[in-house]
């Protein structure tokens, strides 16, 4: 495991001792290496198997600018959506923060009187969360989620995987949490390796931080969640495939005044894989193949099964006032900020 | 096919092409292998639609089996196939009975005189109408030797003297080359002795006895003089030599029969040494192994692997098929270090060696065997009474030229079908984009 807040750089440089004390025999097989560095940091990496296209995490050079500017609109966009009570990222427990303008159709609640009294014009007071808050961002490294979009294995094209998209919506997710003065924890759900940002300058942290994670294993997001209880913050979000996840191990988390939200991220092939007509499905983790012919009918009865488990992850989010939002990894962090804004 | 013979049977070679192609296809046809984490769902429903991975390939489609029909037709075309009693009756094959008889100078029968020409020139003159015939009613004319092998030269030439008068040592196969489209070719000395062949035609030389040299004893030449006697000559020295140092019962058996012949033994072999025993370079490294032939049985202790070379005919090998001695004419080589007799009769080895020994004796230029010496009779042409007529002939040639036209025009017709599939392929698939562009 993986103690303490570490750099990121130091944690990549343990990781690329432990590649390279293993060398290149992991070819296909996920092997587990414990590696104690100089740094003092003692982690289990894990290396993935090589039939995953897109195990790890790439920001490119403009991504904390972009990263940025995303926060600034979501943010906006939240102050702007406030008053119609909806606010899961700004939340309740707020402390006051500025006045704008009314827009019509507002909450006429948050109307601020004494400026209406004074000004003769109506505006609404804009909050933000108290400071003592903490966000707990868990996100899912299994081998699953180094599974992308394409439909064959090119490791040099690197398509988007769902790593990439998930490990996206974190960041965007510490930056928004960062922007409205919360703590941001990020957790890895595989190792439990974890990292705490208190200040938006340290948002260059979360993202080397982000970038060192890698796709491998099998899901230990139950365990990983079971931890969780003992230390979630007000707001817990939940980044992954979510498969090996019943809804009951996510929602065991709500507590009265702690938000809860899961953000699914598929490959597109995992929402449809109508474009193919035989396939071979590999397992992520062990390898194992399946050799399929797909028919329209067995199309139509995996979209049906993965409609009733996604269902019933509506339904209980529903139930424990949580959310739960479903996203494709091919779409782009801008739109799946959108998309997680709509229904938040 | 089987009733079919290929005139260029290395033309099958250009099968492997479409084999290639459809292999192509197939390998690049396999299903999409691709991850996902929703493995355990499609687990759960893939009891009815799954399969194996090897079935799930495409197969080919039409137009590429159309385009590997096409080449495979061609292939066979280029390999010139034709039936088989086509091509017996379009070829014309001389069986040569070789020797250094056929250079020996052809006497007349009638008055005895040189008529300055060789026995194989009076045979080749006596099958000329045949060969002239065949050629011209569009027959190929093909050479084979005593044992039916075809002299590998080009199509519808006439070999090399050398090829002609190579003593190989292989006596002439008359049964075996009693067949109709079969002409043999022959000094005609054994008519004494054997009947005339029934199915084959025959072209011999025939020619009254040359007197010379038949044989050497004693060191001394053997000279036939023409009619009943052979005589004593001058002395005919010849050499031998040992190189290296050979087993020593093998050398010491080689010494007592170069004794024997009234062969100068020398330390070194000379381009004109009738004889030569060579031993192998020696190695370190050895073994040892029993061995034997012709009733004798030795242990031989055995040096370095002889050299891979062609020509050699091996007299002793050990069990993995290694040569331990082996000949040719003028030259034993062995790698034998040691030959230790294990008890049985002495003799026996020394038989056996001195056959070895006169088996690779070069013989002295000039020397024909008495047999081939004698009068061969008359000079003799007869065509074979199997051998097709002119007619037969021009026949069977257009039956072999009607094979290969069809499978060209097959060839060429399969290569339209994949022509057209492969248009209307690209049209469906302009269709498809065209009408997908326009959707809203």
């Amino acid at each position: 495991m993986f103690h303490g807040t570490a750099p990121g750089g130091s944690l990549a440089a343990c990781r690329a001792a432990a590649a390279a004390l293993c060398g290149s025999s992991s070819e296909h097989l996920v092997a587990l290496a414990r590696v104690r560095g100089d740094t003092g940091c003692v982690a289990d990496t894990h290396l993935s198997a090589a039939w995953l296209p897109a195990p790890g995490v790439r920001f490119g050079a403009g991504f904390a600018a972009r990263l940025g500017s995303l926060a600034l609109r979501l943010g906006a966009a939240v102050d702007r959506r406030e008053g119609a009570g909806a606010g899961f990222l700004a939340g309740a427990g707020a402390e006051w923060a500025g006045a704008r303008p009314y827009r019509p159709g507002e909450d006429l609640r948050r109307l601020d009187w004494d400026l209406l009294a004074r000004l003769d014009r109506p505006f609404v007071r804009v909050v933000r969360r108290e400071a003592s808050e903490e966000w707990s961002v868990l996100l899912e490294t299994s081998a699953s989620m180094g599974v992308a979009g394409r439909a064959a294995l090119v490791p040099e094209a690197a398509p988007r995987g769902k790593l990439q998209a998930a490990a996206e919506l974190c960041a965007a997710l510490s930056a928004m949490g960062l922007l409205r003065g919360a703590r941001v924890r990020l957790i890895d759900a595989q190792s439990g390796a974890s990292l705490r940002v208190t200040r938006r300058a340290e948002l260059a942290r979360a993202l080397a931080w982000l970038e060192a994670r890698r796709a491998a294993g099998a899901s230990e997001a139950v365990r990983a969640l079971t931890r969780l209880k003992r230390s979630a913050g007000a707001r817990v979000f939940l980044v992954g495939d979510c498969f090996g996840l019943e809804p009951r191990d996510f929602l065991a988390l709500a507590r009265p005044g702690r938000a809860l939200m899961a953000l699914r991220v598929l490959a597109p092939l995992e929402v449809e894989a109508t474009q193919l007509r035989a396939i071979e499905w590999i397992e992520p983790h062990t390898g194992a193949r399946l050799a399929l012919r797909l028919d329209a009918p067995l199309l139509a009865r995996y979209e049906a099964l993965l409609a009733t488990e996604s269902e019933s992850w509506v339904r209980g989010a529903r139930n424990h006032r949580a959310r739960f939002v479903q996203l494709s990894s091919a779409s782009s962090l801008e739109t799946l900020a959108r998309q997680v804004l709509d229904r938040a | 096919m089987s009733g079919l013979v290929l005139q260029t049977p290395w033309a099958l070679a250009l099968l492997a092409l479409p084999a290639l192609l459809l292999w192509l296809a197939r390998s690049r046809s396999r299903p999409a292998q691709v991850a996902t984490g929703s493995f355990e769902l499609w687990r759960r429903l893939g009891a009815q639609g799954r399969t194996s991975a090897q079935s799930l390939r495409q197969r080919p489609p039409a137009r590429l089996w159309a385009l590997c029909a096409a080449l495979a037709l061609c292939a066979l075309a280029l390999s010139a196939p034709e039936p088989k009693q086509a091509r017996a009756a379009s070829e014309l094959w001389v069986a040569v009975e070789r020797g250094p008889a056929l250079l020996l100078p052809w006497y007349d029968p009638e008055t005895g005189a040189d008529a300055g020409i060789s026995r194989l020139e009076r045979a080749l003159e006596q099958a000329a109408p045949a060969l002239q015939a065949a050629r011209e009613a569009g027959a190929r004319v093909r050479w084979c030797d005593e044992r039916g092998e075809a002299w590998a030269g080009p199509l519808d030439q006439q070999p090399e003297p050398a090829w002609f008068a190579a003593a190989t040592g292989r006596a002439f196969d008359h049964q075996g080359l009693d067949q109709p489209h079969l002409l043999w070719l022959s000094t005609g000395a054994w008519r004494s002795e054997r009947a005339l062949p029934q199915l084959a035609g025959l072209a011999l030389s025939g020619g009254a006895a040359v007197p010379g040299l038949v044989g050497r004893a004693g060191g001394y030449a053997q000279l036939y003089d023409g009619g009943e006697h052979v005589r004593r000559g001058e002395r005919l020295p010849a050499k031998a030599a040992i190189e290296g140092a050979p087993a020593a019962a093998l050398e010491q058996l080689f010494r007592f029969w170069c004794a024997e012949q009234a062969l100068e033994l020398l330390p070194g072999a000379s381009p004109d040494s009738a004889c030569v025993l060579r031993a192998a370079e020696p190695t370190a490294a050895s073994h040892t192994l029993e061995g034997g032939r012709d009733g004798w049985a030795a242990a031989l202790q055995v040096g370095g692997p002889l050299r891979a070379e062609a020509g050699w005919t091996t007299w002793l090998a050990a069990a993995d098929g290694e040569p331990l001695v082996r000949w040719r004419t003028g030259v034993i080589e062995t790698n034998l270090l040691a030959l230790t007799p294990l008890g049985g009769d002495p003799a026996a080895l020394a038989v056996s060696c001195s056959e070895l020994f006169e088996a690779a004796l070069r013989a002295p230029p000039g020397l024909v065997g008495l047999a081939d010496r004698r009068g061969a009779g008359e000079s003799l042409a007869r065509p074979a009474p199997g051998l097709a007529q002119p007619a037969q002939v021009r026949a069977a040639v257009q039956r072999g030229a009607r094979w290969q036209s069809l499978l060209l025009v097959a060839s060429a017709v399969a290569a339209l079908v994949a022509l057209l599939l492969a248009l209307g392929a690209v049209q469906l698939s302009l269709a498809r984009s065209g009408s997908s562009s326009m959707r809203p």
